[in-house]
């Protein structure tokens, strides 16, 4: 009885533990604004308010920003005013480890895995409002794959998509009304 | 989950590395134990990182245990308490105080102090430890590792209660920044209990030098290698010639591993460890030669 309320308690204690770095936006996917944005900014991801400070931000940033523009739905443009949204959130990864070797970088990526960290707001220029938002999905590593790539690849793949959604006038699949996101009134 | 066939030398294998406990004592002539085992290695980490003005520094609980399957006498836990201060990303200092309770050695006979025949030999030990990391160059890092403790017996072996200290450099050369070499010596004194008391004919103080050559490498992008070499050398200190087991003695350990890491997902890695362990125990009575292959495969999963 005494072992098995302990690994109850020890289970509920790592639950407890089981965090996500950053706040998770609430999910919005107003579609017919989307389908409207030509020319992304995308800015700084490395900072979010009351977020812990991550590490590959930069280079997420520019693979996103590669990414969209190789696409050819949407242009990148370097300043905020130029562009029709700007994209935000918080991206990049946090390292875990399984020895105490990969503190503070001392020893380089040895003994260290990489936990991926993406919340993304694409905001209207205009309104200041969320347009569109994703959240990074957990999941299989591919060998070869960077953990900043698969963060770039899954937001640039799921805007791309819900744009190409967007610009046929339907609804993303897979969405209940009741699970849907909050679709906003343009 | 590991399979090994030496269940007395397992925990003695898996902890002889740098940063481990590569002088726990072994009963060589225990007379069980010897046989095959499963045993299930659980590891839980508890760790907190804290920046300030002067660096960052981070705190971890450690918690290892060994579950046995078809020794359970075996089993054992372990607890690391560790904190680490990072005054610069080159230089930083560690602090460890690891700790092992009631571990069961094996069996050996006793004839002395009020014990007769044949009884459990069991030893706790508390290792207090300390490591400067400094990195001289974008390839050249050098830690200077030193550390203390005490390892008690139980009361049939109170002879072998041993203070111990350790002294050693390590040389890290960073090849690429998914690539390094690690080269290090460790000098061990260890003073034991029986030294003063020679009625016992057990003296185990000992001179311990411990020589550890490791590379480890990112294969690919979440595919580590590791491969480590150790070489350990116990020349027993004794001045009792009526100790048999010591006296002009000596032991040698070779020990190879290598580990595979692949992480699988965003919060879980697995491992494959394989190590081959080849003791031999040399005085002027005794030669006891014993040899310990372990193979694992593990989960990492972090929450």
């Amino acid at each position: 009885m005494i072992r098995a309320v302990s690994i109850l308690s020890l289970c509920s204690l790592l639950a407890a533990c089981h965090s996500t770095p950053g706040i998770s936006p609430q999910p919005v996917q107003d579609l017919t604004r989307l389908a409207s944005i030509k020319s992304i900014y995308v800015e700084d991801l490395g900072k979010e308010k009351d977020a812990d400070l991550i590490e590959g931000s930069n280079l997420v940033r520019d693979q996103i920003s590669a990414e969209l523009a190789r696409s050819g739905r949407f242009s990148v443009v370097q300043s905020p005013q130029e562009a029709d949204a700007v994209l935000a959130g918080l991206a990049g990864f946090e390292k875990w480890y399984h020895g105490m070797e990969g503190f503070y970088g001392l020893e380089g990526d040895l003994d260290t895995h990489f936990l991926g960290v993406g919340h993304f707001r694409l905001i209207d220029s205009k309104t200041n409002q969320a347009i569109w938002t994703h959240e990074y999905e957990r999941g299989f590593l591919r060998p070869t794959q960077s953990i900043t790539s698969r963060v770039a690849d899954q937001v640039v793949d799921k805007l791309l998509s819900d744009a190409a959604l967007a610009a046929k006038g339907t609804a993303p699949r897979g969405l209940s009304d009741e699970s849907a996101p909050r679709q906003l009134t343009p | 989950m590991f399979y090994t066939d030496n269940a007395t030398l397992f925990s003695a294998t898996r902890r002889s590395s740098l940063d481990g406990d590569p002088s726990q004592p072994v009963l060589d002539t225990s007379v069980f134990g010897h046989g095959k085992d499963m045993v299930f290695e659980p590891n839980l980490r508890v760790m907190k990182f804290i920046p300030n003005s002067w660096g960052q520094t981070a705190f971890t609980i450690k918690a290892r245990g060994f579950v046995y399957a078809v020794n359970p006498e075996f089993s054992q836990a372990g607890i690391y308490l560790e904190g680490v201060h990072a005054f610069s990303p080159d230089t930083a200092v560690r602090l460890r105080f690891f700790t092992a309770p009631d571990q069961l050695l094996g069996q050996a006979e006793v004839g002395h102090g009020g014990f007769t025949g044949l009884q459990d030999a069991r030893v706790s030990s508390h290792i207090g430890a300390v490591r400067l990391d400094r990195r001289l160059s974008e390839h050249w890092e050098i830690q200077l590792y030193g550390r203390a403790g005490i390892r008690r017996f139980n009361a049939p072996f109170a002879e072998r209660d041993t203070l111990l200290w350790t002294i050693g450099p390590h040389v890290v050369w960073h090849m690429t920044h998914h690539a390094r070499v690690v080269l290090g010596y460790h000098y061990e004194r260890g003073l034991a209990e029986g030294r003063h008391h020679p009625e016992f004919h057990e003296d185990g103080s000992y001179v311990h030098h411990f020589a550890s050559i490791a590379f480890e490498a990112d294969l690919m992008e979440h595919l580590e290698l590791e491969l480590d070499f150790h070489y350990e050398r116990n020349n027993f200190t004794t001045g009792i010639s009526e100790d048999h087991h010591h006296f002009h003695g000596g032991e040698n350990i070779f020990l190879g591993s290598g580990r595979l890491l692949y992480q699988v997902t965003d919060n879980t890695a697995m491992t494959f460890t394989v190590q081959r362990a080849n003791r031999s125990l040399n005085s002027e009575h005794e030669h006891v030669q014993a040899f310990n292959t372990n193979v694992g495969l593990g989960v990492l999963y972090r929450f």
